[in-house]
C-alpha cells in the first residue's frame, strides 16, 4: 500500500510541467544524440551534466534519463539509414536495417524500430516497478563486505564483457581506480598521488574523464575517419509504416526481445549490445525462414530494437535499488546522483520516493513523447545526418571545453581535458574499452571505503569478504565473470557471423 | 605487438604507482589499515593484469588481427594538430576571453575540416560562441572569461 502510494506519488511528480519540459528535452536530446555516430549516451550526459547544476536534482535526473533511453530509438536511425550505429548497441540493428533501407522499406524498418522501442521500453519500466521494491529491500541485508564484493563483481564483469580482449578491459579498470586514488584519502586526510597539482587534492574530476575519453576521445578519432569521406544516408522513401504482415512477423521478436533485454539488461557487464546479439540470434534461431535475416528481415530489426530498450530498463534495476551501476552509461548516471549529492541504493526507496518514482515514472511519459517524435519526425531527425562532420567536431569540441570550463574554473581542468581525449583516442587505437574505467573512477572510492569498512569490523582479517552466503554467491558470480569470456572465445571461434561488436558507451 | 608494448606500459606504471605508494606517510588514526592499503592493492592487480595481458597476446595467432580490421587509417600528425590546436584555444580562453578565443577555435577546425563553406562556418564560429555565453552567463549564471571584450 505505501508502495502503491509511493508510486502514485511519482506520477505526480513526473506530471509537473516543469518535468515534463524536461522529459521533452531529454528526449529530444537523446535521439539526437543517439543518432549521430561519435557521440554516445555516456558521452551525451557528460557534456550535459555541467548545464544541470543549478536545476532541481529530481527535474535533471528525469532529463538525464531521458538522454539515456531517448538515444535507444535516435541510434536507429544511422544504423538503417547509413549503416553506421547511432551507438554501438544498434550495431545488430544494421544487419538488417540497412538492406531493408536499400530496398526501399527503410520508412518500414523506422517505424517498427520506434514501436519496438516504445513496447520493450514500456515493459521494460513495468517489470522495473515491480522488481525495484524486493531488489531494494533485499539490499539493504548488504553490510561493507557484501558491498565490496557486489562492486568487485560488476567491474569484473563489465570489465570481463565490454570489449574483445578480458585483459584490456581489466587494465582499464585498473587505470580507472588508479585515477579514482587521486587526492584526499577521506579517512586518513593524507593526500595521495596529487603529482603537485593542487586542483587534484579534490581528485581528478569525474566530468573531465568522461567527457575527455568518450567526446574528445571520439571526435579525436574522427578526424582519422574524415579523411576517409563520409557515407551518404540512404532518402526514406514509403511510407512511415508497415505493412500488416510485417507487423505479424514482429510481434514475437519484440516481446522476447524485449524481456531478453531486460534481464541481460540487469547483469552488469553484459549491457545493450550483448542483448541485442542475444535477442537476434534468439529470433534467427526461432524464424521459420532463418535465411532472410541478414539480407532485410524486418524481425531482426524489431528483436534487437525491443531488446536495447528493454536493457536500459534493467539497467536501471542495480543502479538505482543498490547503488551499483553495471555499465558506462549508469556509471555516469551514478557520477549525476553523487553530484547533486543523492546516494541512490535501498535507502533512497524509503528517503526519496518522490524522486526514485518521479525518475521511473517520468519514462513512460519520455517513451510516449519519443513515439510520437519518432515516427513523423524521423525524416526531419536523419536530416542531421547530412550535417557535415568538420562542424560536427568542431561543435562537440566547443561544447566540450566549455562544459569543463564551467564547472572546473580554471584551465588546468581543460589540459586535463587534453590529457583524457588522448587517452581516449589511444584506448580507442588500442582497442581497450572505456566503460570499465568510468565505472571504475565512479566505485573507486565507495569501494576502498567499505573494504575498509568491513577490514575494521573484522579487526583486519580478509575472512570476512567470504564470511557470508551473499559474499560467498558475489565470489562466485566474480569467478564465472572472469572465466565467462574465456568460454565464449571458445564458442566464437565456432563460425557464426553474429560477432561482438565492442562499443564505447 | 602493440599489446606487448601495452602489457610493459602498464607494468611500468604500476610499478610506480606501488612505489609511489610505499612512500606515503603512513598515519594509522582511526583504521587498521591506512591510506596505503588499497592502493597497494590497485597496484598489484595492475601488475596481474599486465602479465594477463601480456599471456592473452601470446595466444593470438599472428597475422590474425583481433576482431574486425581497423576501419580508419591513422592519421596520428592530424590528430596531434587538433590536439595542439585545443591547448591554444585553452590558452587563451582566459587571456583572450572566452568569445574570441572560442571563435578562433571553431573557425580554424571548420576551415581545414569543412573547407571552403565560409558562409555556413561563419555561421558557426560566430553562432556558437555567442549563444553559449549568452545561455551561460544570462539563463544559467555562469560566468566565463571575458577578456579583453568589454562584455
Amino acid at each position: 500500500m505505501e508502495t502503491l502510494n509511493a508510486i502514485l506519488g511519482g506520477f505526480a511528480v513526473a506530471a509537473q510541467p516543469m518535468n515534463l519540459f524536461f522529459v521533452f528535452l531529454g528526449a529530444v536530446m537523446g535521439t539526437v544524440i543517439g543518432m549521430l555516430p561519435g557521440i554516445g549516451p555516456a558521452a551525451g550526459i557528460a557534456l550535459l551534466l555541467p548545464v544541470t547544476f543549478g536545476m532541481e536534482p529530481v527535474s535533471a535526473l528525469i532529463m538525464l534519463a531521458g538522454i539515456y533511453y531517448g538515444a535507444m530509438y535516435g541510434n536507429t536511425a544511422s544504423a538503417i539509414l547509413i549503416n553506421t550505429p547511432g551507438t554501438a548497441s544498434a550495431a545488430m540493428t544494421t544487419v538488417d536495417g540497412y538492406p531493408l533501407a536499400k530496398s526501399g522499406r527503410g520508412g518500414a524498418a523506422l517505424a517498427i524500430a520506434a514501436i519496438a522501442s516504445f513496447i520493450a521500453g514500456t515493459m521494460g519500466i513495468i517489470i522495473l516497478s515491480l522488481l525495484a521494491v524486493p531488489f531494494a529491500t533485499f539490499a539493504l541485508r548488504f553490510g561493507p563486505a557484501e558491498y565490496f564484493m557486489l562492486m568487485a563483481f560488476s567491474l569484473t564483469a563489465v570489465s570481463a564483457l565490454t570489449g574483445k580482449s578480458p585483459a584490456k578491459g581489466a587494465i582499464s579498470a585498473v587505470l580507472g581506480l588508479m585515477v579514482a586514488s587521486i587526492g584526499i584519502d577521506l579517512q586518513s586526510g593524507q593526500a595521495r598521488f596529487t603529482m603537485g597539482i593542487p586542483e587534484f587534492l579534490d581528485g581528478v574530476g569525474l566530468l573531465v574523464v568522461i567527457v575527455g575519453l568518450f567526446a574528445v576521445g571520439e571526435c579525436l578519432r574522427n578526424v582519422e575517419k574524415w579523411f576517409e569521406g563520409t557515407l551518404q544516408p540512404i532518402p526514406i522513401r514509403g511510407k512511415l509504416w508497415f505493412t500488416r504482415d510485417e507487423w505479424n512477423r514482429s510481434v514475437g521478436p519484440i516481446t522476447r526481445g524485449g524481456l531478453i533485454g531486460f534481464a541481460v539488461g540487469v547483469l552488469p557487464g553484459a549491457g545493450g549490445t550483448i542483448a541485442t546479439i542475444l535477442a537476434y540470434a534468439t529470433e534467427q534461431k526461432l524464424s521459420k525462414r532463418p535465411e532472410k535475416f541478414g539480407t532485410g528481415a524486418v524481425e531482426g530489426v524489431a528483436a534487437p530494437e525491443a531488446a536495447n530498450n528493454g536493457s536500459t530498463c534493467g539497467a536501471f534495476v542495480p543502479l538505482l535499488t543498490l547503488g551499483v551501476p553495471g555499465s558506462g552509461v549508469t556509471a555516469v548516471l551514478l557520477g549525476a546522483f553523487i553530484m547533486y549529492g543523492i546516494q541512490p541504493g535501498p535507502m533512497l526507496f524509503q528517503n526519496r520516493p518522490d524522486l526514485v518514482w518521479g525518475l521511473i515514472n517520468s519514462m513512460y511519459i519520455g517513451n510516449i513523447m519519443l513515439l510520437v517524435l519518432n515516427l513523423p519526425m524521423i525524416p526531419l531527425f536523419a536530416k542531421m545526418l547530412y550535417a557535415p562532420p568538420g562542424v560536427l567536431l568542431a561543435i562537440i569540441l566547443g561544447i566540450a571545453s566549455v562544459g569543463i570550463y564551467s564547472v572546473g574554473g580554471s584551465t588546468t581542468s581543460l589540459y586535463v581535458l587534453i590529457f583524457f581525449g588522448a587517452a581516449g583516442y589511444l584506448f580507442r587505437r588500442l582497442e581497450i574499452p572505456a566503460p570499465p574505467l568510468i565505472l571504475a573512477l565512479v566505485l573507486g572510492g565507495i569501494m576502498e571505503q567499505s573494504f575498509r569498512q568491513a577490514m575494521t569490523i573484522s579487526g583486519g582479517n580478509p575472512k570476512v569478504f567470504v564470511g557470508s552466503t551473499i559474499c560467498i554467491i558475489l565470489l562466485a558470480m566474480i569467478v564465472v565473470a572472469v572465466v565467462m569470456p574465456l568460454l565464449m572465445s571458445r564458442l566464437r571461434a565456432l563460425p557464426g557471423r553474429v560477432a561482438a561488436r565492442s562499443g564505447s558507451g | 605487438m602493440a599489446d606487448r608494448w601495452l602489457a610493459g606500459f602498464v607494468l611500468a606504471l604500476s610499478g610506480v604507482y606501488l612505489f609511489a605508494t610505499s612512500r606515503l606517510p603512513s598515519l594509522e588514526i582511526g583504521d587498521p589499515l591506512g591510506p596505503k592499503a588499497f592502493p597497494f592493492l590497485i597496484g598489484g592487480l595492475g601488475c596481474i593484469t599486465a602479465a594477463w595481458l601480456f599471456v592473452e597476446s601470446l595466444h593470438r595467432r599472428p597475422g590474425t588481427p583481433a576482431g574486425e580490421q581497423p576501419a580508419a587509417r591513422h592519421h596520428l600528425p592530424a590528430v596531434i594538430a587538433v590536439m595542439a590546436w585545443m591547448f591554444v584555444f585553452y590558452f587563451l580562453i582566459e587571456r583572450l576571453g572566452f568569445l574570441l578565443s572560442c571563435a578562433l577555435f571553431l573557425a580554424g577546425l571548420t576551415a581545414y575540416f569543412n573547407r571552403g563553406r565560409w558562409l555556413m562556418n561563419a555561421a558557426v564560429y560566430l553562432g556558437f560562441p555567442v549563444g553559449v555565453y549568452l545561455a551561460f552567463t544570462q539563463i544559467l549564471g555562469i560566468s566565463l572569461p571575458r577578456g579583453v571584450l568589454p562584455f
